[in-house]
């Protein structure tokens, strides 16, 4: 298949992707669809798998809402064996990354999805979509996005996606626009007679623009300033809001044991702890094991976390909990030379060593 | 002036480091009374959460010590151990907390010296860091 070849239509990116899925569906080259659908309120969206194509016009594609990480949705459908026929899935980049880290840990698996993805302008806190402001929140679509997507450099989906949207690139385009990655997409596309097909530009040439202004906000984020949790102080004045409703945990793509470590006897502080440490410091906040709980919740996940930002899009008391994974998986991730989400077949960090890495942390 | 007197958690693996402390006892080499030693059976064997548990807890320096690379009586244990304490130190160190209250040394079950040298080390770096502020803290 030649390199950068596209597909080119004259109508929406909503009404051409509608159109491709429903061809898949009808002519069985694909079972069900996974997407993003609309439900009969305003403002509230799910994730669906979709076998009827007459309820293809629900589906949104790319709209600019994750109500829940993509890749959490389709474990759930592959943990326990493979697709035995194809769904075509529309993902944003960070699911599928999300998701090769799932079978990466047996929890997934990718055989038989054929994945359409985009380059990604990134998605809006979900619930600013369901405040009377709608309108001009999705208006102002590049302010409104997640911290995480604002700083987000790998919005152009690696090897696994068959085909990618071009969503966000450094000019409008007036066409739409879809890369065939893969033989399968060439394959499909040439039965698709109402299209065009050419010879694309390289999609880090138009985007470059693009890449230059997440960099900025990813190094603004990972600087000092303005300091997420800078020192003990500020961590704790921070956490002092955590409710404890472990919603950052439930959504993380990453975070999916079937029973926490927290929620084990091995963990919770026992009464007679905490009244022992009341006593050492004169009080303690009760329950206590919040800030051990992100700790550990931290090393769990930093070596991990694909930065989606979902974690923050929960917090019912605007904790930037992805700013702080963020900044600490970048920490982790470079020195354990690991790139989480690239390949199923880069072994999983805390499995694998060299024998001659680190030294400058040990003696 | 009350001299601040560190108290250090010590993870010492069975087969290297713990040894390695018995024979600087035997040897009768003079150290700093401040790390509470807690034997485990292979640096690997410290999950980090201990670690972090120690150190919210007031703990105001916590050592590993296992066997050299390419001595882990389980053969690579000590490579993970290696991996997982860097996770943890970044995570510290991405925080903005004293990551230098954290240390990971290898020593061997010979090296009474080097543990006797290590231990008077870090005591006095953690003594220059002064008590562990997490001990004030009433959230943990
Ligand atoms: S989602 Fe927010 S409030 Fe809930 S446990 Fe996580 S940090 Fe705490
Ligand atoms: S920690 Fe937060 S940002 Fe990272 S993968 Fe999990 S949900 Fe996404
Ligand atoms: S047995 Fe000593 S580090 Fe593994």
């Amino acid at each position: 298949m030649a390199e950068n070849s596209v597909l080119i239509s004259d109508a929406s990116m909503q009404d051409t992707l509608r159109y491709i899925l429903h061809h898949l569906l009808e002519t069985g080259e694909v079972d069900s669809v996974f997407g993003l659908r609309g439900t009969k309120q305003e403002g509230r969206y799910c994730y669906s798998l979709i076998s009827d194509p007459s309820m293809l016009n629900e589906i949104l594609p790319f709209y600019p809402v994750m109500p829940i990480q993509g890749a959490r949705a389709l474990s759930e459908l592959t943990i326990t064996k493979p697709l035995d026929r194809p769904v075509a899935a529309l993902l944003r980049p960070c699911e599928i990354r999300a998701f090769v880290e799932n079978v990466k840990q047996s929890q997934g698996n990718l055989q038989n999805i054929f994945v359409i993805s985009c380059t990604c302008p990134g998605v809006i806190p979900a619930r600013e979509l369901l405040t009377e402001d709608r309108q001009n929140v999705l208006k102002n679509h590049d302010e409104n996005i997640r911290s995480a997507c604002k700083a987000c450099t790998e919005f152009i989906p690696g090897q696994q996606a068959d085909m990618i949207v071009l969503t966000a690139s450094d000019k409008p385009q007036d066409e739409t626009i879809i890369y065939l990655q893969t033989e399968k997409a060439a394959e499909i596309a040439e039965t698709l007679d109402s299209y065009k097909l050419e010879t694309g530009l390289p999609l880090d040439k138009i985007t470059s623009e693009l890449l230059k202004t997440r960099k900025k906000a990813l190094e603004h984020l990972l600087g000092t300033i303005p300091p997420v949790a800078e020192g003990l102080q500020s961590l704790v004045s921070l956490f002092s809001a955590c409710i404890g409703c472990r919603g950052c945990r439930e959504v993380c793509p990453l975070c999916s044991c079937i029973l926490c470590d927290y929620e084990t006897a091995r963990t919770i502080h026992s009464p007679g702890l905490v009244r022992a440490e009341s006593k050492l410091r004169g009080s303690l906040r009760v329950p206590s094991g919040t800030i051990q709980f992100q700790l550990g919740r931290l090393m769990h996940i930093a070596p991990m976390c694909i930065a989606c930002g979902q974690c923050s899009d929960v917090c019912p008391v605007d904790i930037p909990v992805s700013d702080i994974f963020i900044r600490a998986g970048n920490l982790v991730q470079e020195s354990l030379n690991y790139h989480p989400g690239r390949d199923v077949d880069d072994p999983p960090p805390m499995a694998t060593y060299l024998a001659d890495e680190l030294l400058e942390i040990t003696d | 002036m009350e001299i601040f007197e560190p108290r250090i958690i010590g993870f010492l693996c069975n087969w290297c480091s713990y040894a390695g402390a018995d024979l600087a006892g035997t040897s009768r080499l003079k150290m700093p009374p401040n790390l509470v030693p807690v034997k485990v059976m292979c640096s690997s064997r410290v999950d980090p959460e201990m670690v972090t548990d120690a150190f919210l807890r007031g703990a105001d320096g916590v050592l590993i010590a296992g066997c050299h690379p390419g001595d882990c009586h389980y053969d690579k244990g000590n490579y993970y151990a290696r991996r997982r304490f860097a996770v943890l130190k970044k995570v510290v160190e991405s925080l903005g907390l004293e990551a230098e209250r954290l240390r990971l040394s290898w020593i061997s079950a010979s090296e009474g010296a080097r543990f006797q040298q290590i231990v008077a080390e870090f005591t006095e770096t953690i003594r220059k860091l002064g008590p562990n502020p997490t001990q004030k803290e009433t959230l943990l």
